[in-house]
């Protein structure tokens, strides 16, 4: 099972000055992979969704539609960049990405792929998608994959046992792609409403945004106000930028305004572009500025209150002087102290007499009954536990008037009912 | 009775401190609203340059990462021997072109991103031979992430961990930041033409195994490095 064993002394220095320097040197060549991923934005004037730096793309059968990419390579090493289109799946609806090429992929191609990005350099690309005459109309996503790894083989020393781990560093940029008639993907959204929100301190305008259309959008704009109820000037404008709302859905944006919008009636404008196709609205509204979360501490705040105060009622219940009505508290609790302590001492005590008073009576009546046949003895015995029974019950109850404390079987009773008609 | 009263002697102080408590905080939510009566001047401020456009990058990925035991002469007698690695200077950031740091703009475009880290395998393959490899599921591999330096709208796992359960095209996902997030005043600040105050994240990593025990190899003396599963690093944009 032993295989091998330690080294002798100079075999050791030998492999410990060869081993370190060879590791120190594979530890130094090994480079840091690095990818940077731009799109550039297109400049058409008919384009609604390319005009960002999003990878939109609305093209017709035996069409072509293409943008241009910036990838930018490591600082430090020269190495393999490939792109591939993989597919786009949604896990529990937030996307993921597939080891699976995508469906789009016979559609795309690059300028240059699979190509040697040298340090410190990045290189433009162009992305065509030509989707065939027989391509089905609709809506396709995908990943962009931009992968980069490095070209040299990693070889061992062959002096230090060692386990190699490879890694590759990725940029991974979604892929929208509508094929069929430009206007089946003509952007359409509406701003819905304004509404006023207030989280704690801050103020902010939430503008309700519908993507009715087939294409994801991603709308920026901006919002201005106006008080009805006092001349003043207009306010703003506030601009507001959307993350990307997917086709059939409504989002809500939260844009910041200054503290001095207070509640009352307020004209506002709202504009909001996506490309060419610019949205524009006019509310008029009574700003409230409900915040959600004061309202919520305030509920909690008057909740504690009331516990708190309902519980200083039901202690004060309990603990009420009944015989001592203006005591104070300190005397009332050494009186309780004492008093439990005197239960305590006498619940022995009684246990003892009750005992002692027990064996006295069968005692006795173990002397009454030697003249009695043995048959008649033993209903004797039942009468005298039963008597006895009766007599601790009566006793301690006696005795729990006084001292209201009780044995474990029979004095909580007494006990209680003592303490009840107290009250 | 008696449980009772020491129930209400109990509940007396519980009460006085639920009562300030409430009324405390009541004072705290008073303050809240009667704040922020003054107006706040909207200042305007314009420029004529422009700056790069900005793109989200991956870098200091380590392409290769060598596991090796802490004492690089000990040698293996059929109990466990440790394996470790890192790579520190792990960065995800903005920059308007290759070099580090270059301040640049979405233009009204923003993107969240975030890094996920998958494997393709999860087995040890040695050379000279396969005597001594072994799965994953043997001896796990362990990856702990720290997170080094990234601003607070970066969500990160401080120390993650896979082990046992390291099964192929699974994902970790060691560092994320929300679209909204990116969409800060700082970043863009006329005033920090000199330095970048970007979204940026850093982060090292940590490998850990080990060649299990009560192997026997097939070539006693020889020198044995094995091959793991790769490790891919892809920063997804617009999570």
């Amino acid at each position: 099972m032993t295989v091998f064993k330690r080294a002798s002394l100079r075999k050791l220095l030998f492999t410990t000055f060869v081993g370190s320097t060879l590791f120190l040197s594979q530890q130094a060549t090994a480079g840091d992979l690095g990818v940077g991923l731009r799109v550039i934005p297109s400049s058409s004037a008919s384009s609604q969704i390319s005009g960002n730096t999003k990878l939109w793309f609305v093209v017709k059968q035996n069409d072509v539609a293409t943008r241009e990419l910036v990838v930018s390579g490591s600082n430090s090493m020269d190495q393999l960049v490939k792109l591939s289109l993989t597919k786009l799946q949604r896990v529990d609806g937030e996307p993921a990405i597939s080891n699976d090429a995508s469906e789009i992929t016979p559609w795309v191609v690059f300028s240059e792929n699979n190509f040697l990005l040298r340090k410190n350099q990045s290189k433009t690309l162009t992305m065509k998608i030509a989707p065939p005459k027989d391509a089905k109309s609709g809506s396709y996503e995908a990943y962009l994959i931009v992968s980069a790894s490095d070209p040299s083989t990693y070889k061992s020393s062959g002096k230090v046992t060692e386990a190699v781990i490879k890694n590759s560093a990725r940029v991974a940029q979604p892929v929208f792609v509508g094929v069929g008639n430009y206007e089946d993907f003509i952007v359409n959204f509406e701003i819905i409403d304004v509404d006023g929100i207030k989280n704690f301190q801050d103020k902010f305008l939430r503008v309700y945004l519908n993507n009715q259309g087939k294409t994801p959008i991603s709308p920026s704009g901006e919002l201005q106000l106006k008080n009805m109820d006092f001349e003043q000037g207009t306010l703003g404008p506030f601009p507001f930028y959307s993350a990307t709302i997917s086709p059939d859905s409504k989002v809500f944006i939260d844009v910041p305004i200054p503290n001095s919008v207070n509640p009352g009636n307020w004209k506002i404008f709202v504009r909001a572009s996506q490309g060419n196709v610019t949205e524009t609205r006019e509310f008029e509204k009574n700003l409230t500025f409900t915040n959600r979360f004061d309202f919520l501490g305030t509920v909690i705040q008057v909740a504690i209150v009331l516990i708190g105060l309902l519980l200083a009622a039901w202690a004060y219940r309990i603990l009420r002087p009944r015989n001592m009505a203006h005591a104070p508290l300190r005397l009332k609790f050494a009186r309780f102290s004492r008093k439990r302590k005197r239960n305590r001492m006498s619940k022995e005590t009684q246990v003892l007499i009750a005992e002692l008073i027990a064996k006295a009576g069968i005692a006795e009546r173990k002397s009454a009954g030697l003249k009695k046949s043995a048959k008649k003895r033993a209903p004797a015995k039942k009468v005298a536990k039963k008597k006895t029974s009766t007599r601790k019950g009566t006793s301690i109850s006696k005795s729990a008037k006084k001292t209201t404390s009780g044995s474990a079987t029979f004095r909580k009773k007494p006990a209680r009912k003592s303490a009840g008609k107290r009250k | 009775m008696k449980n009772k009263k020491l129930a209400a002697t109990l509940a007396l102080p519980v009460s006085t401190l639920l009562i300030i408590l409430g009324t405390q905080s009541g004072v705290g939510a008073f303050a809240t609203g009667i704040d922020g009566v003054a107006d706040t001047p909207i200042t305007t401020a314009a420029s004529a340059d422009t700056i790069l456009q900005c793109g989200w990058r991956i870098s200091g990925v380590e392409s290769t990462i060598s596991l090796a035991n802490a004492e690089p002469t000990l040698e293996y007698v059929g109990t466990e021997y440790a394996l470790a690695g890192s790579d520190t200077g792990i960065l995800i950031h903005l920059s308007g072109n290759e070099t580090e740091g270059t301040r640049c703009s979405f233009y009204n475009d923003y993107k969240g991103a975030q890094v996920k880290v998958s494997w393709d395998g999860v087995t040890f393959t040695g050379s000279p031979d396969n005597s001594l490899n072994w799965s994953v599921t043997d001896k796990a591999l362990g990856i702990t992430y720290a997170d080094a330096d990234c601003v607070p709208a970066w969500v990160t796992e401080a120390a993650l961990t896979i082990n046992g359960e390291f099964a192929p095209a699974g994902e970790v996902v060691p560092a994320a930041i929300l679209a909204a997030s990116v969409d800060t005043s700082e970043e863009y600040s006329p005033d920090a033409v000199t330095a970048a105050t970007f979204p940026s994240c850093g982060f090292s990593a940590s490998y850990s195994t080990a060649i299990p025990s009560g192997k026997t190899p097939t070539s006693p003396g020889a020198t044995y490095s094995f091959t793991g599963p790769t490790l891919t690093s892809t920063l997804v944009l617009e999570p």
